[in-house]
């Protein structure tokens, strides 16, 4: 419930971050010149973007409950249309990115949490170190640069091969440079929380109790460390969304996916303030939703949680 | 029990930054001159800072990288070897060591290592000054939230919460796709999107921090709350504060790069190591160089500021010894 006023929040947020801004969308058109100006005056009167600013406002926001969010400035189409377009590609995207992610991330720290302080735990922080500090944009190109002008075994971007029929296989070619970039990334920080969440459980002194038990030391990773080490991460799940969206972003726009965050800087760029908006809401309530199922996630795999 | 006594002492000249050996041979305690293996003879709180920062080697290193980045910034005008904006149509994209340029050239056959030294500037001037504000910014939102709680904090705090829901590349090319680009507006606006995380963890170190007797005994004396708040809270709160401005300059840097590449950053001519990207975008499977070398500045330059936040979190952790 708490989330209600957030959401409020964040859709007001969105609503005058681009209304409040100097150059209003007709301002795109009359900048041309070519469009007479009782013209504009008209399509402004039919956008109802001369209406005072919290009309609008109500007008948007009660338009959004009912799930309708606008329609486009650019192509006049429903932006809930254009949106849900793209949607598919950026799932496809962030779903194997999180796969990825999670497997090397998880595996990575473990081992450099079991092995602390050797050159494998040296290898794996110094990495993660490395994975957070590079551009994913850079790491992108760099992708592009070896795999697909260089070896070409990849290619250079877009979601399918051009005049191709859909074929599976064809579509993951097109997703192993994205979602490897991306997820990597990701998996710097899914490394450096197993890290510090293995350590911590290792310390404890159910731990020590499991090993004078004379437990098999297999068994008490399994048993023991890793289910509780393991447990506090599917919070990471939601808390990195906020930060997944703008990797997803860069990464779409490097490689050419045609997802949500493509479609994001092209509505910039046409000024486009329906779907800029829409995006802004649609991303920010996701964002919400995530730490929200997080936390219940939380306490539906955590019966300490639940007690307290 | 004398043992016990010792490290007590310990802390309090620790904390009062004495000479440990003076104190404990004063005290008589120990009449070999011997300090007990776990007290740490004469050094003050700096000191000890130092040195445990001194032993974590990569943070070291990140150190000297940015000092040296930091020099060739400042010494932009002196040290590059030609005019970054000259243009040469006869040497258009000359790889690396070849007609005289070092690391190459672009496409209008401008000299690439002069670039990336001016465009050090930029990234170094937004990551510094982003950072500045988020703190000041941040320390202040967080120690009011903290310090008076009730109302002024839930709503300093949900509006923290609606800011931190929405993806901040997001609002940064929203809000940087409106106004003229520049350097000024450029940081404002990434510094406007990244101070939350400061006046989060601040608003954590006051709501601890003003349990504490010290408070007490300050509001005991009199003192106001603007007081409390400037003179004994954020000092206590510093070390954190320190770790998170240099996080912040490693974010920012990467936030101007980044919007700098999606071409709302940064403008040309004016030379970002984003921007150099954005324009090599175009080249970049042909003439590598283009691409590579910004790229390896800007992830040398967040790698080495992430290194120094990690060393820093580490020496002014108490928790951490020095053995």
């Amino acid at each position: 419930m708490q989330g209600v006023p957030l959401l409020i929040g964040i859709s007001i947020f969105a609503f005058f971050v681009m209304h409040l801004a100097p150059g209003d969308p007709m301002s795109a058109y009359a900048a041309g010149g070519s469009i007479p100006m009782e013209e504009l005056r008209r399509m402004e009167h039919i956008l109802g973007l001369d209406q005072p600013i919290h009309v609008q406002y109500f007008k948007w926001a009660s338009g959004m409950i009912s799930g309708n969010m606008g329609y486009s400035i650019f192509s006049g189409r429903p932006v809930i249309q254009i949106i849900f377009e793209r949607v598919p590609a950026t799932l496809q995207l962030m779903g194997l990115a999180y796969g990825i992610a999670i497997v090397f991330g998880v595996f990575a720290g473990i081992i450099s949490a079991l092995k602390r302080y050797s050159v494998i735990d040296y290898i794996v922080t110094t990495g993660a170190m490395i994975g957070l500090s590079v551009p994913t944009f850079w790491f992108g190109m760099m992708v592009i640069l070896l795999f697909a002008a260089t070896l070409g075994w990849l290619p250079s971007g877009g979601m399918a091969t051009l005049g191709e029929p859909f074929s599976i296989r064809d579509r993951l070619i097109h997703l192993i440079g994205p979602s490897s970039v991306l997820g990597l990334w990701m998996a710097a920080t899914w490394s450096r929380y197993t890290r510090s969440g293995m350590l911590e459980v290792i310390g404890q002194d159910y731990i020590r109790t499991a090993h004078a038990k004379g437990l098999l030391p297999r068994l008490i990773l399994w048993r023991h460390t890793l289910r509780n080490a393991l447990i506090p991460l599917v919070t990471l799940l939601g808390l990195e969304l906020r930060l997944v969206f703008g990797g997803t972003l860069v990464t779409e726009i490097v490689f050419g996916w045609p997802g949500i965050g493509r479609l994001y800087v092209d509505s910039l760029t046409r000024v486009d303030y329906p779907v800029v908006m829409g995006l802004l809401l649609l991303t920010s309530v996701v964002v919400l939703m995530g730490n929200l199922l997080a936390d219940v996630l939380y306490c539906v795999v955590d019966p300490r949680i639940r007690v307290e | 029990m004398s043992e016990d006594y010792i490290y007590i002492e310990h802390c309090i000249y620790e904390y009062q930054g004495l000479d440990l050996r003076k104190a404990v041979i004063d005290s008589g305690i120990n009449s070999n001159n011997e300090l007990p293996s776990y007290a740490v003879a004469g050094r003050s709180q700096t000191a000890i800072v130092v040195k445990k920062f001194l032993r974590h080697k990569l943070a070291v290193l990140g150190g000297v990288i940015i000092i040296v980045l930091v020099l060739f910034a400042i010494l932009a005008p002196s040290v590059s070897p030609s005019d970054p904006y000259l243009i040469n149509t006869e040497y258009r994209f000359s790889p690396p060591g070849q007609n005289g340029y070092l690391l190459g050239s672009d496409e209008l056959g401008r000299d690439l290592l002069s670039r990336l030294i001016w465009a050090g500037r930029i990234s170094l001037t937004v990551g510094l000054i982003t950072a500045l504000i988020t703190v000041i910014v941040g320390s202040i939102l967080g120690a009011i939230a903290g310090y008076y709680s009730g109302v002024v904090d839930s709503g300093i705090m949900r509006f923290v919460d609606v800011l931190l829901s929405i993806p901040q590349i997001f609002v940064l090319l929203a809000v940087t796709s409106f106004f003229k680009q520049s350097l000024t507006t450029i940081t404002i606006v990434i510094a406007l999107t990244s101070w939350m995380g400061v006046t989060r963890m601040v608003r954590g170190q006051i709501l601890y921090i003003k349990e504490q007797d010290f408070i007490t005994a300050a509001q005991a004396i009199g003192a106001g709350n603007s007081r409390i708040i400037v003179r004994e809270i954020l000092p206590n709160a510093l070390a954190p504060v320190l770790v998170a401005t240099t996080l912040n300059v490693a974010n920012a840097i990467l936030a101007e790069s980044a919007l700098s590449y999606l071409g709302y950053g940064i403008q040309p001519p004016t030379a970002s190591w984003g921007n150099m990207l954005n324009n090599a975008q175009a080249y970049f499977m042909y003439e590598p160089w283009t691409a590579i070398f910004p790229g390896m500045l800007i992830a040398l330059t967040v790698l080495s500021f992430n290194f120094v936040g990690d060393g820093l979190r580490d020496a002014l952790d108490p928790r951490i010894s020095l053995n």
